[in-house]
């Protein structure tokens, strides 16, 4: 094996392990939900909020109804 | 043909589209005042999880079929008609999201916020592109990414353009990813997908200004072959760098190089590593030289980047939603409109919460753009280095082959190459 070829699979090594890494921490980490979702950004102007399943979507949906509520 | 077909296929969808942008509201719904309450708006059940799974079931068969295409069957024909499926599928029947562009976004934000539950088809979304490119090479550019498609599609009459600035129009992704990634890390907003310029195409709406530079770029692309792809997309950065670590990676000719020059101009995309006489090789003590010269200033352009983004941090908060109102209240301005109270301060002023504590977390926000913008700063300055190093540098090959970091794997080239090999 060539010296450029080494590297080159060493660095390719490090990506694979370092990519595994990352979806093992996001996959098996102990989330620490709340009720309210503090990153309303991302569904306030989602234009497909209404259609959306994932979780803090749905908490999104929840608190925009609890509100309209309170204030009508 | 192909190309006539693909052009009027576009315009058909465009022109629908026409219809959306000139339904936009021009005017706000009227506030009432009157004791009147809108009535709730009745949305429908959340989107089945089974969906989800078989969305990542496509993706996985579209990325395994793409990969096969170009490294065993090296097939220009089955990319083309996979970039169509692309379109079709992760375009518009999904509506473009979520997209591997943007999960990159969401990954950020679940690594630097425990709390934020990121659910695993966005996982599946970013890691699985990321990790077929270390093995194949860019084969998610060339067939499965529903915004390349679009534009490979409008790739007609490819210029080529100066290699300098190929280089210099290039280190825009890296810059537009160590935003995103600032931007998400504080939870602040994910500008790749408020600023996709494909998105409004995929679901019939968006704002006229969406549309505008969606088309524009469209239309750009069809001289400059995948403008967004090159020198905007930051997660084609990412897959830039991965892809010059690719085990396996699409190769022009099938056998050895006989340097007949019919490749040459084929890439639209400037991606093709032409050879080197050996001639103009240069001494040993110049590299040297140049080299330990390159070593002093890439730190020394890390730390002038790192000084120099930490001192724009407080006009990079100012995006934050926090920062803002809090800089609203203090100045109690409505950002020019001081006739009038800022609906922002209203709200505030109605929610009962303190203001120190608003101020303390616009302060605690304003911090981490600080650290932030140091490692943005940091980030981009290595970049200019490495681009300067790679301007630098020299090296001798005897064949023409793919750049492994910009090639998109279109597979174009390789009806070019008269070199065939027998059965």
């Amino acid at each position: 094996m060539k010296r450029r070829q080494f590297l080159i699979s060493i660095g390719r090594g490090t990506i694979l392990t370092s990519l595994a890494a990352v979806s093992g921490i996001l996959v098996f980490r102990d989330s620490k939900n709340t009720d309210k979702c503090t990153f309303d950004f991302i569904c306030k102007d989602c234009r497909k909020i209404k259609s959306c399943g994932q979780p803090e979507a749905i908490i999104f949906k929840r608190n925009k109804e609890r509100k309209s509520v309170s204030n009508g | 043909m192909k190309k006539k077909l693909s052009i009027i296929f576009l315009l058909i969808i465009f022109s629908i589209q026409i219809y959306n942008v000139i339904a936009i509201q021009r005017f706000p719904k009227p506030e009432f005042e009157s004791g009147h309450t809108q009535p709730p708006t009745l949305t429908p059940d959340p989107r089945s999880q089974a969906l989800d799974i078989l969305d990542v079931f496509v993706l996985v068969a579209a990325l395994s079929i793409v990969s096969w295409l170009i490294i065993k069957k090296r097939s220009r024909k089955g990319v083309f008609w996979m970039s169509i499926f692309a379109v079709l599928y992760f375009g518009f029947f999904r509506e473009g999201c979520v997209c591997s562009v943007g999960s990159l976004q969401n990954v950020t934000l679940a690594l630097f916020n425990p709390e934020y539950n990121i659910p695993l088809t966005v996982i599946a979304f970013f890691i699985l592109p990321l990790v077929y490119t270390l093995f194949f090479g860019r084969t998610f550019c060339a067939g499965v990414c529903p915004l390349g498609a679009i534009q490979d599609i409008f790739a007609l009459h490819p210029i080529s353009i100066k290699s300098w600035l190929e280089k210099v129009l290039g280190v825009i992704p890296f810059i537009y990813l160590g935003l995103a990634v600032l931007y998400s890390a504080t939870g602040t907003d994910f500008i790749v997908c408020r600023y996709d310029p494909f998105i409004g195409f995929f679901r019939f709406e968006g704002t006229f200004m969406m549309f505008v530079i969606g088309g524009l770029l469209l239309l750009i692309g069809v001289f400059i072959s995948r403008p967004y792809c090159r020198f905007l997309c930051p997660y084609g950065a990412l897959l830039n760098l991965i892809s010059r670590f690719s085990k396996k990676h699409i190769t022009i000719t099938p056998a050895e190089c006989i340097n007949c020059r019919l490749c040459e101009d084929s890439c639209p995309f400037e991606a093709i590593n032409k050879p080197v006489i050996l001639k103009h090789k240069e001494e040993k003590s110049i590299a040297s030289r140049r080299f330990v010269l390159l070593g002093i200033i890439i730190p020394l352009l890390i730390l002038i980047g790192g000084f120099t983004g930490s001192q724009f941090h407080e006009n990079l908060a100012i995006v934050n939603s926090k920062v803002r109102l809090a800089k609203e209240l203090l100045n109690n301005t409505n950002y020019g409109e001081t006739d009038q109270e800022a609906f922002e301060i209203t709200a505030f002023n109605s929610s009962n919460q303190s203001k120190e504590d608003l101020y303390n977390e616009a302060a605690s926000i304003t911090h981490q753009f600080y650290i932030g913008g140091w490692i943005l700063g940091g980030f981009i300055g290595l970049v200019f280095g490495l681009t300067l190093l790679s301007l630098s540098v020299f090296r001798y090959r005897k064949d023409y082959t793919p750049n492994k970091g910009t090639c998109l794997s279109c597979t174009r080239c390789v009806d070019y190459c008269p070199v065939k090999v027998n059965e």
